[in-house]
């Protein structure tokens, strides 16, 4: 994180274009390398505008942008896009050329020898799970899931830090837009690359963003985080934009563990004996109970079957007991939680404070409880009444 | 037939080839103009809509009228006749190169040139390649048009076919009309089928159809 400095940097900028029409006001924005930016808003709001000032496809008519901290305005255009990836919706991929002469275009103009770019094109291929030999051919050959995978590629065969992309995947179907978000997900979390894209898709913006700017008539409405937009999102026209559905679920998933919890779970101290621990389960019609010492701090577990393994009831509990459970804070999201239970089969987690101490439990049922509201909540009704019928 | 032969075969092939000579000379110098000159104008389309319309005013004067005009400029013989098929070929070699380039993808371009290529770069190799189709076309067209008319040559002294058509007329000898009017068809249609054929050749892979051709 240490003296990070942004890889684009938008500074007061401004563009008329020469009908009059304000196309951007005032803009500001500072792209880190690694981040993936998501550009989203009205149509005809600027975001290709914006996007195309980075590699000045446009220029600014007022204030400036930054290229790894040099004005876009000194450098020479040609030069500057043969750095960074530029990836459209239309694929642009050049018809009477083969996969490998477009994949090697950048590569060539930057005069890279014959065998570095052979040998590039063929690493590339690879990277997208498309055999060697489709590097003959023509993008006309290829289905438009492939050309646009092509298209990406291309955008960092000459090993590009930056790629742009203007609703690269609008125009595919979803199956195939999943994967493509995938490839892209990949080259900026695994690859490093920094990725500002242009996109209609709130979905997509919400899963590969690292940062979502929203736009509206030249402006930005918010730039944050995916969940911090959905948690507060800045006005009415953000909700709108992430929808009824999005937020709804979003509440959901954003709810901490502390106001989805379970209070006063069932617990017992370690100094018990099976036996009376056995008889507390009994009670409570449970299968296992958390051992907390006397400061109500989790330090275990106990589990039916080390009863019955043991079948002394007079031992104690604290030296038969398991080990802590996994817990979670009271503050973590249920976001994380749900990924954590589901993946690893979990029939519950505690819920501690941050010393430590626990406030409440998540079980697994609770959670199917929580979800089912939760579906049941966003359900058209009449929906519901036709299922019961 | 045979005894026409026998008497003007070698006339006629001398005619034939004089014919055909005036004819490429002039298309190929109509390309050589045209071509540039058409792609440069993609680039200011304003000027582009002023040329069109110059040629295609140029293009309606009567051709015999252009010959009979380029006496008191250039005098008689091969050389005025040339000139003027020149300035008849312009046209539509013009008009489809301007056509071609105009009809290239505007997102090929705009993607070529967000990838760093420059303009010269994205014209020969993007643009060209793909308005070629475009552009063969009207060459061919052009190159049909002045065998066509390289027959009215012969009425300033160019040579030609039209020297047996024109003294057939004058002499009242069908032959003569019939022997020089058969080469010149022949020789469009066999100008035509050639030039369709590298068409084809040069029609970029994505724009073929059937493609068996290779
Ligand atoms: N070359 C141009 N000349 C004049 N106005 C333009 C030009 N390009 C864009 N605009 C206008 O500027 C505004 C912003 O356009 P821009 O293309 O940046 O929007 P956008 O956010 O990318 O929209 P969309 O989501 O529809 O792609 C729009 O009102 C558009 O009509
Ligand atoms: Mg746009």
């Amino acid at each position: 994180m240490a003296q990070a400095k942004p890889i684009v940097e938008f500074d007061h900028v401004g563009k008329t274009y020469p009908n009059g029409k304000q196309a951007l006001v005032d803009f500001n924005l500072k792209v880190m390398p690694g981040d993936f930016v998501c550009f989203i808003g009205t149509s005809g709001g600027g975001k290709t505008t914006a996007m195309r000032m980075i590699n000045r496809m446009l220029d600014p008519t007022s204030g400036e942008v930054k290229f790894d901290g040099k004005k876009v305005a000194d450098l020479d255009p040609i030069e500057l896009r043969r750095h960074i990836g530029y990836v459209i919706q239309n694929i642009g991929l050049i018809p009477h050329m083969t996969l490998e002469d477009n994949i090697c275009l950048v590569p060539k103009l930057l005069k890279w020898p014959k065998e570095k770019r052979e040998a590039r094109a063929r690493e590339l291929i690879k990277l997208v799970e498309m055999p060697e030999d489709f590097l003959s051919r023509y993008p006309h050959e290829i289905s438009g899931g492939q050309q646009q995978r092509i298209g990406v590629i291309r955008a960092l065969a000459a090993d590009q830090k930056v790629m742009l992309m203007d609703e690269p995947f609008g125009a595919l179907d979803p199956l195939t837009r999943e994967k493509l978000q995938d490839l892209v997900h990949y080259l900026q979390h695994d690859l490093g690359k920094t990725i500002i894209m242009v996109t209609h898709d709130m979905d997509e913006a919400l899963r590969l963003a690292t940062r979502i700017v929203i736009f509206d008539d030249g402006r930005i409405i918010q730039s944050a985080s995916p969940a911090e937009i959905l948690k507060h999102p800045a006005n009415d026209f953000v909700e709108e934009l992430i929808g009824p559905d999005r937020m709804n679920e979003a509440k959901v998933m954003l709810a901490t563990a502390s106001s989805i919890m379970l209070n006063n779970p069932v617990s017992t101290t370690g100094d018990v004996t099976l036996g009376e621990a056995l008889v507390k389960m009994n009670n409570h019609h449970i299968d296992s109970l958390i051992v907390v010492d006397d400061e109500h701090r989790l330090i275990g577990e106990l589990d039916i079957g080390q009863v019955m393994a043991h079948r002394n009831l007079k031992l104690k509990v604290k030296n038969y007991m398991l080990a802590s459970p996994r817990s979670v804070f009271e503050d973590d999201l249920l976001s994380s939680i749900y990924q954590t239970i589901i993946n690893r089969h979990l029939k519950y987690m505690p819920v501690v404070d941050h010393d430590h101490r626990v406030v409440g439990i998540i079980t697994r049922s609770s959670l199917a409880t929580l979800l089912c509201e939760h579906v049941w909540g966003k359900a058209d009704p009449e929906d519901n009444a036709d299922e019961g019928k | 037939m045979m005894s026409f032969l026998n008497e003007y075969g070698s006339d006629l092939l001398l005619k034939t080839w004089e014919q055909l000579y005036i004819s490429l000379i002039a298309l190929s110098l109509g390309i050589i103009v045209a071509v540039p000159l058409g792609i440069t104008l993609n680039r200011f389309p304003r000027t582009a809509k002023v040329m069109i319309s110059i040629s295609s005013m140029l293009q309606t004067v009567p051709s015999l009228a252009l010959l009979a005009l380029m006496i008191p400029i250039f005098g008689i013989g091969k050389f005025p006749a040339i000139v003027a098929l020149f300035i008849y070929s312009l046209l539509p070699i013009l008009r489809n190169t301007c056509i071609g380039m105009e009809g290239v993808d505007p997102s090929l371009i705009d993607s070529a040139k967000g990838m760093g290529m420059t303009r010269w770069q994205v014209m020969l190799q993007v643009s060209l390649p793909q308005a070629l189709p475009v552009i063969m076309a009207g060459i061919r067209l052009s190159a049909v048009y002045l065998i066509a008319w390289a027959t009215l040559a012969s009425y300033i002294g160019a040579g030609g076919l039209g020297d047996f058509i024109f003294n057939g007329l004058n002499l009242y000898q069908p032959e003569l009309i019939i022997g020089g009017t058969i080469p010149v068809s022949l020789l469009a249609l066999l100008t035509d089928f050639l030039l369709g054929r590298l068409e084809q050749k040069l029609t970029p892979v994505n724009l073929r159809d059937g493609g068996e051709d290779e």
